[in-house]
Parts: structure tokens; sequence; C-alpha cells
């Protein structure tokens, strides 16, 4: 038995797009149901969790899921212990720096964000002391509140931001889908989990040609470099 | 709220008791058992050892996770966050004179202060194995060998030994530049092969395209022996240390199937361990229950040399609370023999006890009392303390603790009462032979 965890939301719909291609396809249409736990299509040795995206790390790292679709955002935080295996090159956002035109990066002080392990990072390689407002949703509210200077956070087309008069001020990355799995499961597992590694990884290098490298900088590279 | 501190353990500790205690009892000492046939010897080292120790074995990482206090003299002392640094500092010191191999194993509780990962213990009993002064491969295969062994002996049979070879990857790895090189282990070690591959992409040029494809197909190599023939292959682009070391994991794993054990055993070239001291075979086992690994461990022929003993030496060690949760529990039973009696019965029932006591079975004695007749029994009791019922400073009726399996035995005024096995009835009767009952 294979258990995918998938993320609801944002991604849900790249990753739908995807799987089949490669042999595996959820049974029931994802996105309209309720259910939790969806069986593949053709293999009963094959099932999907449907986990809130921020879950997935810890469905797979304590292997209740073998494998899991998952953002690089969302990774980086968790600090998971599991195995990353592929860039899927699907989902990609920008992770930015945002706040008012004008904003001089070298004075902010306090930062909103849901992504506190990117932004610490950010400015603690530029060796500048902030405080970190950890904020769940509607970051943007943040500097139009005068909570916070300037704000870390996940931008796919800038609307938000522009709608609330916010601009990026510096990019710290780029981010887009990984496919992870149990270290466990790694290694029992290891035929399943190829086989859709593999699988995988001939479907996005075909999709976005060859090594289109610059595409996905992990968060990491982009944040201390 | 207030919160009621000195009722609750610090993060990361847990309690043990009753019947969980007994299965983790069981579990230690069926791992013994193995670690004694292979012919292990137990040993026992403080938990307090000085920082200074650690900093042979450890590193910085790992250090600074250590729990650290100060002695009198201001010395920097160390829970030891694992075990195979004391055991080290021992083989140089305490059994510097003792013929080589030295075959030692322990069971010790290690304390490490958590990390990020919220799940992880901050107290942790290893239970383990060291090799010392044997670099052979069949030194690593027993390691391998005898792992199986003891999770065999715990009834499980879903499980799978990985093992990596830091020599060989260290060796392939030296082949790209210094920078290149540190980004690549920490991705290795991270397990992460996104960083990993793009990195050896990074470092492509023309002139070094096989290099490349050879350092992008390595991390993905897992197998038995045909695996290895792969890391023969890809050995080719490297030094004679890369081939010494696909010799050494040929040698290990002919080895394995002459102990009978390769199919819970998969070589995976990408292991590598997060730990500075491995040099040569490293491995980890995993159970199909649990979604992190149950064991570790590997070759580490420089450690031994920080401590004035240069000896080549290889271990492995598994986590006793996480096999806890891997192993099946059998049915807890407890051999005991529970007595109640009551005051006027004490003299014979406390004879009795002493006498199967002396044969060998374990018995709970506990004094009842069940009306005030009962009470009177207790000579020189004060008033308040006869009485029956709850409130009583005695139970009111005969006790029988929880998951006895053995018999129960009540002896009220009117005589014993004997609900067990016919052995009990009989040793009794025996006694009654030798003694007459005065009631």
């Amino acid at each position: 038995m294979l258990t995918v965890a998938l993320c609801k939301g944002r991604m849900l719909q790249s990753t739908l797009a995807l799987l089949p291609t490669v042999g595996f396809t959820p049974a029931e249409d994802v996105i309209d149901s309720r259910k939790l736990i969806i069986e593949d299509a053709a293999r009963p040795d094959v099932r999907y969790l449907l986990v809130k995206p921020v879950d997935v790390p810890a469905f797979v790292e304590h292997g209740a899921a073998d494998v899991g679709l998952v953002g690089k955002d969302i990774l980086y935080e968790a600090e998971a212990d599991l195995h990353e295996l592929l860039d899927l090159r699907s989902g990609v956002c920008r992770m930015v720096i945002a706040g008012f035109a004008g904003t001089n990066l070298r004075t902010v002080r306090r930062v909103a964000t849901k992504y506190p392990r990117v932004a610490r990072e950010f400015f603690g390689v530029r060796s500048q002391q902030i405080e970190i407002i950890d904020i769940s949703g509607s970051v943007e509210l943040a500097p139009l509140v005068g909570l916070s200077d300037c704000i870390v956070d996940l931008v796919e087309t800038g609307r938000t931001l522009s709608e609330n008069g916010l601009v990026i001020l510096a990019e710290a990355g780029t981010i887009s889908t990984r496919l992870v799995a149990n270290r466990r499961s790694y290694q029992l597992k290891a035929a399943a989990i190829d086989e859709l590694s593999d699988g995988l990884r001939r479907a996005t290098e075909a999709d976005s040609g060859a090594h289109d490298d610059t595409a996905t900088g992990t968060v990491r590279q982009g944040a201390v470099s | 709220m207030m919160m009621k501190r000195f009722l609750e353990r610090p993060r990361g500790t847990r309690d043990f008791a009753l019947s969980e205690m007994q299965h983790r009892a069981a579990i230690e000492r069926a791992l013994q058992k193995e670690f004694g046939q292979w012919g292990y010897q137990p040993i026992e080292t403080p938990m307090l050892e000085y920082a200074a120790t650690f900093a042979k074995g450890l590193h910085e990482g790992e250090e600074e996770r250590m729990y650290r206090l100060f002695d009198a003299a201001g010395q920097t002392l160390a829970l030891r966050p694992e075990m195979t640094t004391p055991v080290a500092r021992l083989a140089a010191t305490v059994l510097s004179e003792e013929p080589l191999p030295l075959r030692l194993c322990y069971s010790a509780k290690t304390y490490r202060e958590q990390g990020p990962l919220a799940h992880e213990a901050a107290e942790v009993t290893q239970v383990g194995v060291e090799l010392l002064g044997d670099d052979s491969a069949d030194a690593d295969a027993e390691m391998i060998a005898m792992m199986v062994g003891g999770l065999a002996r715990l009834g499980l049979s879903e499980f799978r030994i990985a093992l990596g070879h830091v020599g060989y990857v260290s060796a392939m790895l030296d082949q790209v530049g210094r920078k290149a090189r540190e980004l690549l282990v920490g991705a290795l070690m991270e397990r992460d092969l996104v960083t990993y591959e793009r990195t050896v992409r990074g470092i492509s040029s023309e002139s070094e395209s096989d290099l490349c494809s050879a350092l992008l197909e390595l991390p993905h190599i897992r197998g038995g022996r045909e695996a290895l023939q792969r890391a023969r292959v890809l050995s080719q682009s490297g030094d004679n240390a890369a081939r010494m070391a696909c010799d050494d994991m040929f040698d290990v794993w002919q080895a394995l199937c002459e102990h009978g054990v390769e199919r819970y055993v998969q070589f995976d070239l990408g292991l590598y361990p997060n730990h500075d001291y491995y040099t040569g075979v490293v491995m980890e086992g995993y159970v199909d229950r649990l979604g992190q690994r149950i064991c570790y461990g590997g070759r580490y022929d420089h450690l031994l040399a920080k401590f004035g003993r240069p000896l080549p030496a290889t271990g492995c060690v598994l986590h006793l609370e996480r096999l806890q949760d891997a192993v099946e529990v059998s049915a807890p039973t407890r051999d005991l023999i529970a007595l109640s009696y009551e005051p006027a019965c004490r003299a014979d029932a406390l004879g009795f006890a002493r006498e199967l006591r002396s044969r060998g079975y374990q018995v709970a004695t506990t004094l009842y009392l069940a009306d005030e007749d009962s009470a009177k029994g207790l000579k020189g009791a004060p008033e308040e303390l006869g009485g029956s019922g709850t409130q009583g400073r005695y139970p009111a009726a005969p006790v029988a603790p929880r998951g006895v399996s053995r018999s129960a035995m009540i002896w009220d005024r009117s005589g014993p009462t004997l609900q067990g096995d016919a052995l009990l009835a009989e040793m009794f009767a025996q006694f009654q032979d030798r003694r007459p009952m005065p009631c």
C-alpha cells in the first residue's frame, strides 16, 4: 500500500493534472469531494490523503503517508525529517519581501509573515535584527495598519499586493512543489516510490524542457545568496 | 491558570510503569540475550561526563544540544548525549589492557535537548553494541546480522536495514571542488536530493559530464548486489579510495549472504549520516510500523585515536522507546500470588509467604479488616484503626492486584481459601503438614 498525501488548496489543481500522466489517478473528483481518503481508480494498493498543506510534512515524517506533494515554502518552515526527492517545477511562486514603495529594507524592524524561518534567514544573513510577527492569513494587512514595516510572503500574481498599495521590495527565492518521502517508506517501499518519483521526473522534465534551473531556486539559496 | 509544574515531567521525557515497564524490560532482555549470544559483554558508564570528552566525538550541532552543568570546580559536565564516545573513552582507559577485539554492549539513557523536530525525545534509551579492534568487513557484517537477529527475536519481520558507505561517498565527492563538496555532503545529510541534484548540475562542464552523471545517479542507487555493481561502474571516475570502498561493500554483502540475512538488507548509496565520526559502512534500520529509524550505526575508525588508542571500531544502537511502539505487546502476565489475610491469621500467612518466596515465587501480602471483630486481632492497634469500610486505614476486603496470572489466596478466620492452581494447593498442603494450623 502506498499512501500519497496531497495538499488541499492552491496546488491541488496542478498536482491533479500531473499525477494521472504517471499512472496515479485518484478515483474521485478530488476537488469537489469532501472525502479525506480517496482510492486510486485502478490500483488497489494506492490511496490518497487530502491534507492541509502545512500538515503534509507531519503526515509524511511520521509515516501516516509514505510520500507527499508539498510546496517548498511549507517544507522549509517545517524542518521535518524526511527525504526530499524531486522538484516538480509546478506551483511556482516567488517568496518576496513586500511593503510600501520607498521602504528602506535596511531599517526594517518589524516583519509580519507566515514564514518566520525564511524571514529570520533573509534578515539574519544581512546581520539585521528584526522582530517577527507570526500571522496566519491576510498578511498584507499588517503594514496597512502599522502592525509591521514589511511582510514576507508568497506571491503568485502580485494582485493582492498591488490592490493594497504594496510593492515587492526584494525577492527571497522561488518556491515550487516537491515530492517528499518518509524515511521508513523510502527503504521499505523503494520500488513503489521510485516508480512514482521516476515517472514524475520524466513528466516534469518533458514539461519544462531540459534542466531549467533558474526557474526554481530553493528558498535557502535565495535567502542566503 | 496556575500550572502544577510539580506534577509534570520535563518536555521530551516519559514515565514507564506496570505493564508498559514489563513490555520495555522484555524487549531489553531479548536484545541483551541476542548480544550475549554473539559474545558481547555488558558495560555501564556514568550518565555524567566532562563536556570535553564529547567534544572529541560530536560535531558542533550535537554539542550544542547537550545538557550541561558545572561541578564544584567549575568544570563543565554534560549528560551523555550518546554512548559511542564514552565507550571509546572506556576502551582507551579502563579496558586498555584487554585483548582485542572487544565486544561490548549496553543499555543506557541518553539526553539531548530537543531540536526543532518537536517529536524528538529529550531522553532516549539506547541499547547498543560496539566492536572494537576489528576492521574487517566481517565485523561490519556481524553488526548488521546481529541487528537482524535482535529485531527478529522481538517478533518483527517487516523490517529493512539500509546500508551506505561514507568512504565511498566521500571518495566520489572528492572529485568536485571544496565548496560544491560541502553543499553536496550537507544535502545528503539532510536527504535533500533536490539541492544535491541542483548542485551537481551547477558544477557541470563539458569535461566533467561523466562525473556529473555518476554523481547524479549515486544517491538513487538502492538494492543488493546489482546496486554494488552500479557503484563499481560509477567508481571508475573516482580514485582508488572509491574502488576500495566498493570492494569493502562487496565483502560485507558476501558476508551478509553467508549470515543468511541478505533479504533484510539493501544498499542505499545516498545514505550519509549526520555524524562526523563515521568512516566506512553505515546502517539504518526501519520497521514497517514506525516512520522513523529504529536503529543506526556504522564504522568509526578514527574516534579511538582521539582518546590515545588508535583502534578500528564499529557499532550500532537501537532506540528502546521506539521499539516499544513497534513491538507487539505480548499479554502481560505476572507470576504473582496475591495473599490477603486477616489480622488473626497473620503469622500463618506470612510464614507461608516466606516459604513461597524461598522457593522463588512472587508473593504480595496484604492485610484486610473485614469487620469490627476482625480488627480486634490487631494487637496494640489504637482503637480508631479498627472498623471496616473504605474510611479505615486497611482495605475491607481481600485485595487482588490487577494482571495477576497465577493465584490468589485469602486467609480469613475460617481458614485459608485457595483460588489458584494445583501447585499452590500442593505446596500449601506440604506447608500444613510441617506446621499444623492453629486456626
